[in-house]
């Protein structure tokens, strides 16, 4: 994608899962790359593998049932798909963190904030724990949480699901990573909080420049905080663009039909439908011939359901999409 | 239009702890104002969006009005009989008028019988039709549900998340209700299929003039599918009014804030974002005054001291705050005499 080296470089990535009912490919060749400060957005529905994608980079799939069965994934100049173990540790919460869409239940209810952020600390860093403890209340004053000292000593169940995301985020930060996995972040906030949460994030990319990888399912979310925009359909990228580029004229027609399902705030004409994509999300059990989305696909015609299309570059912009007619898609909307 | 559903000074607390082991260790037992006195009215065939964030109690003014809860205080009429205190056997012929859809459709559903059961099991209480004219009905709501009369013999697990929300919408409407209370009816599904849900909601509306109480956190859902919207906060409503009103003219701070914290998908819309510091007070122990003044931006002394009343404008936007005013929301720094205890 360009001439330097990504930060990280995820190549043709295919993680299955074996189940009572067969082996279900949750992601399917699936490349993607990720600069330096940069924030790329995953987005997609339930079940489209869009988490399994980001588990798989932090090397978390079970095995069994799950196996990257695969590709290769680059990161700063390491296959992080062939370390060791050992130093796999070494990255992750260290040089990639994450942080998940239950802050509630991602915390451990059995030690306290300050127990939970040393600990982290220390894993990776050689601190005393008085200087790890230091280092957590820094933490908790970057991410803005009222009132850090008391919070160090506090359960997470005495606060609340906005002050523990921020908790998490300052977790996942103490250890200055270069990339950060945010999934879902805030799909279980109110949309006050909400609206603090992202801010914080966008605050933190900018002062500390971490690369975000921000997997969501909220277009609005992605118009917000993304610089590019990557849409996943049954486990498969179906287009990836510019964020700007890709809300104002989509190329696939997957995206178009989330954009026009989703509600639009300020938009009080009563009698407008919302577009409905028809149908559900395919099971990835029975093998896909031709293009996933060609069942619930308004514009498929025979070949989409024999052929799968490849993706290909539009215009000069780094745009691709995977759609035989992705040149109709999106001329009126 | 008359009005189906006639809700005044509804309110509902409920006690927590004061058990035992609380008594034992001295702890008392505490009072959770849910919901304070909350007003509205439902016209015949008109949806009323209720919103606001989790724990603002509009949940519970769902339930109440549906009597899965007894009310603590005020009077809840449907079609001007009040069902606020009446006994369980004479609310029993009502509830045929009055039907639920909740959020979550996986748990909705008894797994156990067939999809067709749950939905038939309403019309037989009441009696509407049985044997063949049942089966009958039963074909004839799936059908308008968006769903195959071959699949009433089925059991939920076969299912999506979409379909089983629209077997929700088959038994709510089963008993031709004059209103249904839709309890977060989209929020776990999918954009795609959420748009198809609210779609099928607003033909159903038109098809059988059924009104629809809409709870919702989702203001954009909220804004598409509502010709009235009434904003909660801390149990209260601060806000009430036609949806354009609403949306294009809101005059509370914390009805702006909501709304300017709503991410948008247009990469031009030009965001004036009012984040709002903190999170939402305990209702254990709200404010005092306005219970918006913890975080609001604009508070002053006296929203401290006096509760703003609901009041109305002339084209019947009501809005409960001292400085309620449309347009945007302007700071200014409050003077020293202003300052309050935050």
């Amino acid at each position: 994608m360009n001439d330097k080296q990504a930060l990280l470089s995820v190549d043709n990535l295919t993680v299955t899962f074996r189940t009572d009912h067969g082996v279900v490919p949750a992601v399917c060749e699936f490349s993607y790359a990720l600069d330096a400060g940069e924030t790329l957005a995953i987005v997609g529905e339930s079940g489209s593998g869009k988490s399994v994608g980001a588990l798989a980079l932090m090397r978390l799939i079970h095995d069994p049932p799950g196996r990257i069965s695969e590709g290769s994934i680059q990161f700063d100049g390491r296959s992080l798909l062939s370390l060791p173990e050992g130093e796999m540790q070494k990255i992750r919460g260290n040089e990639i963190a994450m942080i998940f869409q239950e802050p509630m239940t991602s915390l451990n209810p059995v030690l306290t904030i300050a127990e939970q952020i040393v600990e982290a600390v220390q894993l990776h860093q050689n601190l005393t724990k008085k200087s790890a403890r230091a280092r957590a209340l820094e933490m908790l004053q970057l991410v803005q949480i009222s009132e850090p000292e008391q919070r160090l000593d506090q359960y997470p169940h005495e606060l609340s699901g906005g002050m523990c995301q921020r908790v998490m985020i300052a977790m996942a930060m103490a250890c200055t990573p270069s990339i950060l996995i945010a999934d879902e972040p805030t799909t279980a906030l109110d949309v006050t909080i909400q609206a603090q949460i992202l801010d914080l994030m966008r605050d933190l990319k900018a002062r500390l420049g971490t690369a975000i990888l921000l997997i969501t399912h909220d277009l609005g979310v992605v118009a917000e905080m993304a610089d590019r925009v990557l849409v996943i359909y049954a486990g498969r990228k179906v287009e990836e663009a510019p964020v700007r580029e890709l809300l104002r004229s989509p190329r696939h027609p997957y995206t178009l039909g989330l954009l026009g399902a989703m509600p639009r705030l300020g938009d009080t004409s009563t009698d407008k439908r919302l577009t409905e994509i028809p149908g559900s999300v395919p099971s990835l059990l029975e093998p896909i011939t031709g293009c996933a989305f060609a069942p619930r696909c308004t514009m498929a015609v025979e070949r989409c359901h024999v052929e799968a299309p490849p993706l290909e570059r539009h215009g000069d912009a780094e745009h691709v999409a995977a759609c035989w007619r992705s040149d109709e898609v999106g001329t009126v909307r | 239009m008359t009005a189906v559903l006639t809700v005044e000074d509804l309110a509902k607390h409920f006690i927590v702890g004061g058990g035992v082991v609380d008594r034992v260790f001295g702890k008392k037992a505490q009072v959770v104002r849910a919901v304070d006195g909350v007003s509205f009215g439902i016209a015949e065939g008109e949806t009323l969006g209720l919103v606001g964030e989790s724990g603002c109690g509009k949940s519970t003014v769902g339930r109440s009005i549906l009597r899965l809860l007894d009310p603590t205080r005020g009077k809840v009429e449907l079609d001007g009989q009040d069902i606020s205190r009446t006994s369980r056997r004479a609310l029993r012929p009502l509830r045929q008028y009055l039907q639920v859809v909740f959020q979550d459709p996986f748990s909705s559903l008894n797994p156990r019988r067939t999809v067709g059961q749950s939905v038939a099991e309403p019309i037989a209480n009441y009696g509407l039709a049985k044997d063949a004219a049942l089966r009958t009905q039963l074909e004839d709501l799936f059908k308008r549900v968006g769903l195959r009369a071959d699949q009433i013999d089925r059991y939920p697990h076969e299912f999506s998340g979409g379909q089983r929300q629209r077997i929700g919408i088959a038994r709510a409407l089963g008993t031709r209700p004059k209103l249904i209370v839709l309890d977060e009816p989209v929020s776990a599904l999918d954009v795609s299929v959420q748009a198809q849900v609210i779609n099928l909601l607003v033909d159903l509306q038109q098809e059988f003039g059924v009104a629809y109480l809409f709870i919702a956190h989702d203001l954009a859902v909220v804004e598409h599918i509502s010709a009235r919207v009434a904003v909660m906060y801390l149990g209260k409503i601060v806000e009430i009014a036609d949806k354009k009103s609403l949306f294009e003219s809101p005059r509370h701070p914390y009805t702006k804030a909501l709304l300017s914290a709503v991410p948008s998908a247009d990469p031009d819309a030009a965001s004036q974002r009012i984040v709002l510091q903190g999170d939402i007070p305990s209702p254990t122990n709200p404010p005092s005054g306005c219970r918006f003044r913890s975080r609001c931006p604009i508070a002053q002394a006296i929203c401290a001291s006096e509760e703003p009343p609901l009041t109305t404008q002339a084209t019947g936007h009501k809005t409960a705050c001292h400085f309620a005013q449309s347009g945007p929301l302007v700071t200014s720094p409050p003077t020293a005499a202003d300052q309050i205890g935050r």
